[in-house]
């Protein structure tokens, strides 16, 4: 960010505050391929400090993403509901401040890397209750059922969310250079099984550690709303629970860091809800396969790019123990 | 004729070099990198290594079509063409009948490619002896 960027940054958020203020140091943060986050610390007249997250769209956007307007008001409803997120405090829609829209968010101290997370007993020293907190947080997000004004950019909710997205995936397969008949075929079995939505409810959309703000053994935050939509809730407990999110941790079945039945206890607690294990392995191979084409097009993407990174580079060749992954889950639907 | 070593084995003697060298003297925040690195490595040698086995796979999916008792694609055709349209026919539901016979060659080829970009995850039962024989079958 250059220092005329910087002042009518600085500029903008002194009118939306009312009051002066300066911006004494910005940075960009780690993470984020699709949204640049930037930490500053903003001081106020009266000499206070605050510690603030701008985040604003990469250069290269990925189009089912949702727009930064979209995802300041659904921080916005997260937080009323009292899920934890950081509170939302000014959006910019004028392209002539930094160039495209952006919003300001508090920032929140803690660890969000899987891999510390799921090794590191000393982050969370009580397995059980993170689980069962991890489940009851997802809950508080089904709880927000359409229709909803402050949400209606999300439009009217699909009766068939499981087929809307099997749809999508399609989309994206049938941008993809290779032909992919082993995805096919996963995709023909979920849409051949496909479930009654148990309920329509928002669904987080990419809940999983990597996700999830941890400071003090417990959740700071949930990140990343971008995929948030009204959908079919089971979707979310099966991407939770999805063995390509345990990041080497395969026996702690719920994102490799708790058991699998905490964090149902957890989700049954406040969701009123008994999870339907038999829609599990459903919602599991989606997941997967949800992945696999998400891998597949990082590695293609690979191609195109002048510099590419080389883990994007090895990302496709994920692929197919994803897929390997979905068959699976995908024969126990049969047993189930 | 290039002089040697062949390209797999410069990978591999880069690749050992890298870990046994560089690693152990690496800073903490670089080993992931590192291992990427190796690991990047590992896979380009297996993939050159590799039969492309095109012919087999070819093979394996004309019989999937006549089991089924589907009009057989033009076996003149590129590979990539004819798994195009075997993609489409199994999104269509042209296979819904043939499932066991559809699977067992989806999995094939999956452990193929699993073979090559990450061997350890190959489910038991699966010897990487055995591959040449089944797909020339």
């Amino acid at each position: 960010m250059d220092d005329s960027a910087k002042r009518r940054l600085t500029a903008w958020v002194g009118e939306k505050l009312g009051e002066p203020v300066a911006i004494r140091a910005i940075e960009r943060l780690s993470g984020g391929a699709i949204q640049e986050n930037w930490g500053l610390t903003l001081v106020h007249g009266d000499g206070r400090e605050a510690q603030l997250v701008l985040r604003r769209d990469a250069a290269a956007t990925i189009a089912s993403s949702r727009s930064r307007a979209e995802e300041f008001s659904l921080l916005e409803s997260a937080q009323r509901q009292g899920i934890a997120v950081p509170a939302p405090i000014a959006l910019c829609t004028d392209a002539t401040i930094l160039g495209g829209p952006f919003f300001l968010m508090r920032r929140v101290a803690g660890i969000a890397d899987p891999r510390l997370l799921v090794r590191d007993d000393s982050l969370i020293p009580d397995r059980p209750g993170f689980g069962a907190a991890l489940g009851a947080e997802l809950a508080r997000i089904h709880a927000i059922r359409p229709p909803m004004p402050d949400l209606s950019f999300l439009g009217p909710p699909d009766p068939d969310p499981a087929m809307a997205r099997i749809r999508t995936q399609r989309r994206n397969l049938d941008r993809l250079a290779a032909p992919q008949p082993a995805i096919e075929y996963v995709l023909r079995r979920l849409e051949r099984d496909r479930p009654r939505p148990a309920a329509i409810t928002l669904i987080h959309g990419d809940y999983r550690m990597g996700n999830i703000l941890v400071a003090d053994g417990r959740i700071a935050a949930v990140l990343d709303w971008e995929f948030a939509d009204w959908g079919d809730p089971d979707e979310d407990l099966g991407w939770f629970t999805a063995r390509c999110w345990r990041f080497g941790r395969e026996d702690r079945e719920a994102g490799g860091v708790a058991a699998r039945e905490d964090f149902y206890r957890g989700y049954e607690q406040i969701s009123g809800r008994k999870v339907a294990l038999e829609r599990v392995p459903y919602w599991e191979a989606m997941a997967a396969i949800r992945w696999a084409i998400i891998a597949l097009q990082q590695g293609e993407r690979c191609r195109t790019e002048e510099k590419p990174g080389l883990e994007a580079a090895l990302s496709g060749r994920m692929a197919p123990q994803l897929v390997q992954e979905a068959m699976a889950r995908i024969a126990a639907i049969a047993h189930a | 004729m290039r002089d040697g070593p062949a390209g797999v084995q410069l990978l591999a003697i880069a690749r050992a070099c890298l870990l046994e060298e560089v690693l152990p003297n690496v800073p903490p925040a670089q080993i992931y990198a590192v291992r990427m690195i190796a690991n990047a490595m590992a896979i380009a040698a297996r993939e050159l290594a590799a039969d492309p086995g095109e012919e087999a796979v070819r093979e394996r999916i004309i019989s999937l079509y006549r089991q089924a008792g589907l009009m057989v694609p033009d076996a003149s055709q590129r590979l990539g063409e004819i798994e195009r349209m075997f993609a489409a026919d199994i999104r269509a539901g042209w296979f819904d009948s043939h499932e066991a016979a559809l699977t067992a060659f989806l999995e094939w080829q999956v452990d193929q490619r699993l073979a090559l970009a990450n061997p350890k995850l190959r489910r038991p039962g699966r010897d990487p002896g055995d591959d040449r024989g089944d797909d020339r079958g």
